[in-house]
């Protein structure tokens, strides 16, 4: 399909607004994350208690960015915020080996939910500016990624969340794939 | 039938005769000529038309752009895939250094020709799609293996030698701080799934001491100490605490967030942007947090205003860019409190007897 096409089919379907879920541990770097896509300072970021919510545009559609804590004591409210998820997007925290395992599993578990069965998967290699961060392939084989996620379109993208740096590469897969799902 | 026959024959009879007796004005020339202009404008159409032809089929080739066209797409994929399964085969010939070079390089290529295939899974069927996601981790468990094969884990652990009659510097060469610039990426993840899986790696009754240029920028960790005390002089990025039993922290200030998960009975001294607390009891904190400080499953927190004081400090402050007048240290979250109007029983501001005034 042609640019112009893709365009054209955009432009017919009224621009919805899409939810995007923010998930993943603490220190993860997801606050960071948001606040990064909506071009805001970043310096002061808290430890998340509950979650922020921001709507940002990007390639030509509507995101409704929804960050939500990651201290294990509020994991467990997380199901609250799953129903009529378009994308999930995943950070996980690459430079913190200790906890790889503790990502992986919680990551499992959305993977099982109902709720979010089949809704395409994002994962955010974050922390990559730091030099003791995993590649993204390490990190998808410590995981077991390609085991884990088998009904759903998935990617994992390195990105640095202080820097910007392939940011926009995910936002790419966010966008090419919810247009797919529109067709 | 007849008839027409000889109208013709005597037709052609007159043009002969014609031709003889009009020899330097001859119709042919001028018919040939009509003729000639009408070929010429036909053949000038017919190569309009074709050129109009060519035209559209570039055109239509244009918009089937290389990186939509699915026969590319498979070929590239098919000829990277090989690229890869190449590099995997003649590795026995290589000494370590290469090797991981090599199997470094095939695990670039490969994560490039994943991202390849999900940029491209859009124009391809997804039959083809699922077939090529089952090759790519095909030859990803291959390239474990291979890895686990050629370049199995260094066992590593402390011989005793060391735990008892050791220089200082050899102690810390062998503590798992991360950030090293010259150990590869490998070697540190090594040492961090050795330190962290094994126990009996404690160090005990040591005093660390790091300075500026090991910390700046850097990530650092330290995990697995006893009755230690970890002087940091300097401004790391973040600082990842674990599994430390009655020991006692200083450090400069942290640029990003302090971790400090599983620790008893000790004190830690630092400002900071964000600090989390998780699994740790018995512990107490003289801090400068210029967010938040947040605590989990911890209980038994005392928390004062930071204190400690050392040379360069100020420069380090700058090199961080907290800012040394906001300081939230009494302002503690407990995730396991969520009620506002009652302090958590969790943690407690140290009262002003019991602090620690100097620590020198």
């Amino acid at each position: 399909m042609g640019l112009l096409a893709l365009l054209k089919k955009l432009k017919s379907s009224p621009s919805k607004e899409l939810r995007i879920l923010l998930l993943g541990l603490d220190n993860a770097g997801k606050t960071t994350l948001l606040k990064h896509l909506a071009s805001e300072d970043y310096t002061n970021v808290t430890p998340t208690q509950g979650f922020n919510i921001k709507t940002v545009q990007a390639k030509g559609l509507r995101l409704n960015i929804w960050d939500i804590g990651g201290q294990k004591s509020i994991r467990a409210y997380w199901n609250n915020y799953f129903e009529n998820t378009d994308v999930l997007i995943y950070v996980i925290d690459s430079a913190d080996r200790k906890r790889m395992e503790e990502t992986g599993f919680e990551l499992t578990e959305l993977l099982e939910e109902e709720k979010l069965a089949g809704v395409p998967v994002l994962i955010f290699a974050n922390k990559q500016d730091l030099l003791t961060a995993a590649p993204p392939a390490e990190i998808a084989g410590s995981l077991q990624l390609s085991t884990v996620i088998r009904d759903r379109t998935w990617n994992i993208q390195p990105c640095s969340a202080v820097t910007g740096e392939g940011v926009e590469e995910g936002l790419e897969f966010v966008s090419k794939t919810l247009k797919d799902v529109k067709k | 039938m007849y008839c027409f026959k000889a109208f013709k024959l005597k037709n052609v009879e007159k043009f002969k005769r014609q031709k003889v007796s009009l020899p330097d004005f001859p119709v042919e020339t001028r018919a040939n000529k009509m003729a000639a202009e009408w070929k010429e404008k036909l053949e000038r159409r017919q190569e309009a038309r074709l050129l109009e032809l060519e035209r559209k089929k570039q055109e239509r080739a244009e918009q089937i752009r290389p990186e939509e066209n699915p026969e590319l797409l498979l070929s590239t994929f098919v000829t990277e895939k090989a690229t890869i399964e190449k590099m995997l085969c003649d590795l026995n010939s290589l000494e370590r250094t290469a090797l991981r070079e090599r199997l470094d390089d095939a695990t670039k290529m490969l994560q490039k020709l994943q991202k390849f295939l999900s940029d491209s899974f859009t124009f391809l069927p997804s039959y083809d799609v699922k077939n090529m996601q089952a090759e790519i981790n095909k030859v990803q468990l291959e390239l474990n293996d291979k890895r686990s094969n050629f370049m199995p884990k260094k066992k590593f652990a402390f011989s005793k030698k060391k735990q008892t009659g050791e220089t200082a510097e050899r102690q810390e060469m062998n503590l798992n701080k991360v950030g090293d610039q010259d150990c590869t990426k490998n070697e540190l993840a090594e040492r961090t799934d050795a330190s962290s899986t094994k126990e009996t790696n404690v160090i005990i009754g040591e005093k660390i001491t790091r300075h500026e240029n090991d910390l700046l920028e850097k990530d650092v960790s330290f995990s697995n100490l006893k009755d230690c005390t970890l002087t940091l002089y300097g401004s790391p990025l973040a600082l990842h605490l674990e599994k430390l039993e009655s020991c006692r922290v200083f450090c400069g200030p942290v640029s990003g967030s302090v971790f400090i998960n599983d620790c008893k009975d000790c004190i830690f001294v630092f400002p900071c942007q964000q600090l989390r607390v998780h699994n740790t009891v018995k512990s107490q904190f003289y801090l400068h947090v210029t967010s938040r400080a947040i605590v989990e499953d911890c209980h038994d927190l005392g928390f004062a205003q930071f204190n400690w004081k050392y040379d360069g400090m100020i420069g380090h402050f700058e090199a961080s860019r907290l800012d040394r007048t906001k300081n939230n240290w009494q302002l503690v979250d407990d995730f396991n409190w969520l009620k506002t109007e009652q302090q958590s029983p969790n943690w407690y501001i140290i009262s002003d007897e019991s602090k620690v005034i100097s620590w020198n």
